[in-house]
């Protein structure tokens, strides 16, 4: 029972992370603005890659 | 409709501080030109109705590079409603040639003088009311870095767009002209300066006809006025700027400015780049050797050790959890869910001091403690508690005041509380999140003590894979907070963009171009915006070898491979400041050797920079980009690296057949060796036998580096585990502390002393009397209720001491080596120069996937990306090669052929880059 408590959790923060990381990359960018997908390292410096669709709200 | 406005300027004119502001983005702020190369949208605070675009820099509307272009096209193809044109008002005669292409186009201007807190520092005033009557557009004093102004810009930019400005004049002969083309193709004002000066963009549309025509106009006008067209157009409009700037603008003549003298001693040929590399040793020194170092040592020794380690062993394992451990759990969990919301709070009742309170005064209290008598030493830690529960108390009583129009507060807010738990707060919403909070900080802890016993395989994937891994990666996270915040700290004061003169300056002397420095400075901080960045550079040849050098530069990321290496051989900052200068010299030699090729072969682009004025960094600003980095280090340590531990521990735990292999029996060797990892590794790991690390571990590494290369520390640290002698040692060192209570008030204590008063105490309480109730083995009771007793018959604050000198034992002058570097030490896996050799290799190799997905986007062919990968790859072997085995024959005096093959290779690459260059007389030909 404990065993699949866990197994469960795991899942699902496997999950959570594959979701965030598949959605920053569709959304494209850098991430860090939460509008990308490259390499987060936190400077937004490649939402320059993103022209007429990228919005900063 | 949407009102679109766009912020047009010169470069480094403040366009993207301003933008950040109006609409509480967080884009890169650079102190240096060139920062934006492409515009961004974005709505302005609190008026989603109103769409602001920020242009690139651009010192006029020429199409002549990509950032004029953009400008450009989106200035006369789309018209905005309204143009906010950012001029920097130290250097307003220069930006005015902009202002004055800008108000020829006929769109709606507001003219933002910019760093006007500069001017009149400097004593000097701007009378704008003069110059708006000038331009005959409104014309606004503002500072983005102390937000003067913004209320007034912001009127404006919401009011009904101001009719069209006056445009300067030029010579008679000139406006003849102008006016002919304007009646004759009906176009603006400045379409039709531009189609006398030529533009091709505007010419290409009209036949053949027309265009002669123009150009009899243009050569009339030339032999009118004696020169050629360009410059008859622009000297008109600096006569006409530098006919009316001295009326309005009362300068106060000085002796030199703090900047001048400063950039002579900073800029100097030889001084200079002496000053530059003590300057990159010092922060190197500072955030791995002392002030990161604490906070790593820490995060290595306890928190990722007994502190998680403990509170796991309890939630998913059958031992008893230690109270300490879980009262310093619930601590640094109270650290992360409840202090951003204090914090978040503190700032809206407008105490913006309160939290660099609570950061400064366990520094002061380190030094200061240690040299005050026990007495003194107590009534401090006693009035610190104190002061934590005034500044709760305020927390929940106070109202919180909203300033009106406060257009700065965004960025400050973000920086002050990156987790972005709360609203903008009102006393009711602190309450529940505060609580709310600690409520699932007190559960969480409390999961230490459910005991669920799962099974081996499960904890191990859970304590040797995940927490390995994930824990070896943010250990490293306070020397990259430092790191993050010096090298913030030398950008926004002005520094760097002197960097990148003095290396232009160098790079021009070995024909490179001159461009190439701003992508390069960018890669500091990450790789992907630094081959980006190479976007400014028009010819294609240096943009493309741009690119492929770009990343030898190491990036943040790579920090943690260098603090590892460094702890490994004992020499963390030297080691740091040579791979920084090793990834610069990779550069140079790399460009020398390039541009000798047919395929990069030409004449070197001229660069023009232009050096801000020094001036006091900008809290906000480096609060912002620090706060920004570490946060998405934490994301991906928490997100990739999570991932990619358990996918390493899962593969380093099962052979093919997936038996799990701990549990297997007659085994040959360490059981990890059997793995699919190992067997994988061990194909390709023979390849860098020569380089002196031929094992599948570091092998493996290198190739996981390629995720992300936080994930070389996070592999190690799912492959050396710690060993039983590391761990004895550890337990050694953990032991004593119970008994012996330290008089000294250190940072560590006081660090934890402010955590737990953040945790309310009441987590330390809850477990301390649900300790005894837990239903423990009888002699685990006994000893426990020992414990107890001896507990209550100390006052609080002994209590404290003893928790604090349990979780930070004293650490010995001669303590060796903690954490992952430790445990790789321990295995005497790598020798100093094969350390050496890894990190160069890793630092030098191809970068992570997303910074190849970056040179595949900009070189736009994967012939390309595939050769600059290779090329990358191959310097970084040859360099690792050269180093492992000359380095042998140096301190071993060991000479092979291996040795001998160093040697020819050292001469080929030195020929290769002093050669004459065969193409550049046929280039310049």
């Amino acid at each position: 029972m404990a065993d699949i408590i866990i197994i469960l959790i795991l899942a699902a923060v496997t999950f959570l992370i594959i979701r965030s990381l598949l959605k920053q990359r569709a959304k494209g960018g850098c991430g860090s603005c939460g509008d990308g997908s490259g390499c987060g390292c936190g400077c937004s410096g490649c939402c320059h890659g993103k022209k007429d669709s990228h919005k900063h709200n | 409709m949407k009102k679109r406005i766009a912020l047009a300027g010169n470069p480094n004119s403040g366009k993207t501080s301003l933008f950040n502001d109006l609409t509480g983005a967080n884009q890169y702020v650079g102190n240096w030109p060139g920062v934006t190369v492409d515009r961004k949208g974005g709505a302005l605070k609190e008026h989603e109705e109103v769409e602001i675009q920020d242009l690139p820099g651009t010192y006029s509307l020429s199409p002549f590079s990509p950032e004029e272009v953009v400008s450009r096209n989106y200035l006369l193809e789309e018209k905005p409603d309204m143009i906010v044109n950012v001029v920097d008002a130290t250097n307003l005669e220069r930006n005015l040639y902009l202002t004055s292409q800008l108000l020829e186009t006929g769109l709606p201007i507001v003219v933002a003088l910019n760093m006007i807190d500069l001017v009149e520092e400097r004593g000097e005033s701007i009378d704008t009311e003069a110059l708006s009557t000038r331009l005959g557009c409104p014309v606004v004093k503002v500072s983005a870095i102390t937000h003067e102004g913004m209320a007034e810009l912001l009127q404006h930019m919401l009011a009904e767009p101001p009719a069209p400005g006056k445009p300067l004049s030029y010579a008679p002969a000139v406006e003849n002209a102008v006016a002919d083309i304007t009646a004759k193709h009906n176009v603006t004002r400045f379409e039709a300066v531009k189609m006398l000066e030529g533009d091709s963009a505007l010419l290409s549309p009209l036949d053949k006809n027309e265009r002669h025509a123009l150009e009899d106009l243009r050569m009339a006008v030339e032999a009118e006025l004696g020169d050629d067209i360009a410059s008859i157009i622009a000297g008109g409009r600096y006569d006409a700027i530098c006919a009316f700037v001295p009326q309005i603008h009362t300068r106060k003549s000085t002796r030199e400015s703090f900047t001048r003298r400063a950039d002579r001693i900073l800029t100097h040929r030889i001084f200079g780049p002496i000053i530059f590399v003590a300057i990159m040793y010092a922060i190197y020194y500072l955030s791995i050797n002392t002030v990161g170092d604490w906070g790593t040592g820490w995060a290595n020794d306890v928190l990722f050790g007994p502190v998680v380690g403990g509170w796991l062993a309890g939630f998913i394992g059958n031992e008893a959890a230690g109270a300490e451990a879980l009262t310093m759990f619930s601590a640094v969990l109270a650290m992360v869910l409840v202090f951003p919301t204090m914090l978040r709070r503190l700032h809206d009742l407008g105490m913006n001091g309160a939290w660099l309170y609570l950061m400064v005064a366990p520094f002061l209290l380190e030094y200061v403690c240690p040299h005050l008598p026990e007495v003194v030493h107590t009534g401090l830690m006693y009035l610190l508690l104190a002061a934590n529960a005034v500044l709760l108390a305020l927390c929940f009583c106070r109202p919180g005041k909203k300033k009106a129009n406060d257009y700065g507060s965004h960025t400050r807010e973000f920086a002050l509380n990156p987790m972005k738990m709360t609203g903008r707060g009102s006393r009711t919403e602190f309450a529940v999140w505060f609580i709310i909070m600690s409520l699932v900080t007190f559960s969480i802890a409390m999961l230490g003590y459910a005991r669920l016993e799962c099974s081996p395989q499960l904890q191990s994937i859970i304590t040797d894979g995940i927490v390995a891994g994930v824990g070896a990666v943010l250990g490293f996270l306070p020397q990259m907070a430092v790191l993050f915040f010096l090298m913030a700290l030398l950008e926004d004061c002005g520094y760097m963009a002197r960097v990148a003169f003095m290396l232009d300056r160098l790079f021009r002397a070995i024909g490179l171009s001159g461009k190439s420095v701003i992508p390069l400075m960018v890669s500091m901080g990450c790789g992907v915006p630094g081959v980006m960045a190479t976007r400014t550079i028009e010819n294609e040849k240096d943009r493309r070898m741009t690119v492929m050098l770009t990343t030898f530069v190491p990036c943040g990321a790579k920090l943690p491979i260098l603090a590892l290496i460094g702890a490994m051989i004992g020499q963390t900052a030297t080691i740091a400041t040579v791979a920084y200068f090793v990834g610069f010299g990779s550069v140079i030699l790399g460009g020398l050797m390039l541009r000798k090729t047919h395929m990069f072969a030409g004449s070197y682009t001229p660069f023009v920079m232009e050096l801000p004025a020094y001036h006091l960094p900008h809290g906000a600003n480096i609060n912002l980009r620090a706060m920004e980095r570490c946060k998405a280090f934490v994301k991906k340590a928490g997100t990739v690296i999570f991932l990619a531990s358990a996918l390493i521990w899962t593969l380093s735990n099962y052979n093919w057949s997936f038996n799990y292999l701990p549990e297997q029996e007659g085994l040959e060797g360490e059981p990890i060796n059997h793995s699919m990892l190992a067997d994988t590794g061990n194909t390709f790991a023979p390849l860098f036998a020569p380089l002196g690390w031929g094992d599948w571990r570091p092998a493996v590494a290198t190739v996981t580096g390629l995720i992300a290369k936080e994930n070389v520390v996070g592999t190690f640290g799912v492959l050396y585990p710690a060993t039983a002698q590391a761990t004895e040692e550890a337990t050694k060192e953990e032991a004593p502390a119970e008994e012996e209570l330290p008089r000294s008030c250190d940072l560590r204590k006081v660090n934890a002393l402010t955590a737990l008063t953040l945790a309310f105490w009441q987590c330390d309480n809850n477990v301390r009397t649900s300790l005894p109730s837990a239903g423990e083995a009888e002699a685990e009771e006994a000893e426990a209720d020992a414990a107890a007793e001896s507990t209550e018959a100390k006052s609080w604050l002994d209590h404290l001491n003893a928790l604090v000198a349990f979780l930070f034992p004293e650490v010995e002058e001669d303590d060796e080596t903690s954490g992952v570097a430790g445990n790789v030490k321990a295995t005497g896996a790598f020798t100093t120069l094969s350390a050496l050799s890894f990190m160069l290799f890793n630092i030098l190799c191809a970068p992570c996937f997303a910074a190849c997905g970056a040179i595949r986007r900009e070189m736009n062919s994967a012939r390309w990306t595939w050769f600059s990968i290779g090329f990358m790859c191959l310097w970084a072997y040859l360099v690792s090669y050269l180093t492992y085995q000359l380095g042998l024959w140096i301190t071993e005096g060991i000479f092979g052929s291996a040795q001998l093959l160093a040697c020819v290779l050292s001469l080929g690459i030195l020929y290769l880059a002093v050669r004459p260059n065969p193409h550049i007389s046929k280039d310049n030909q």
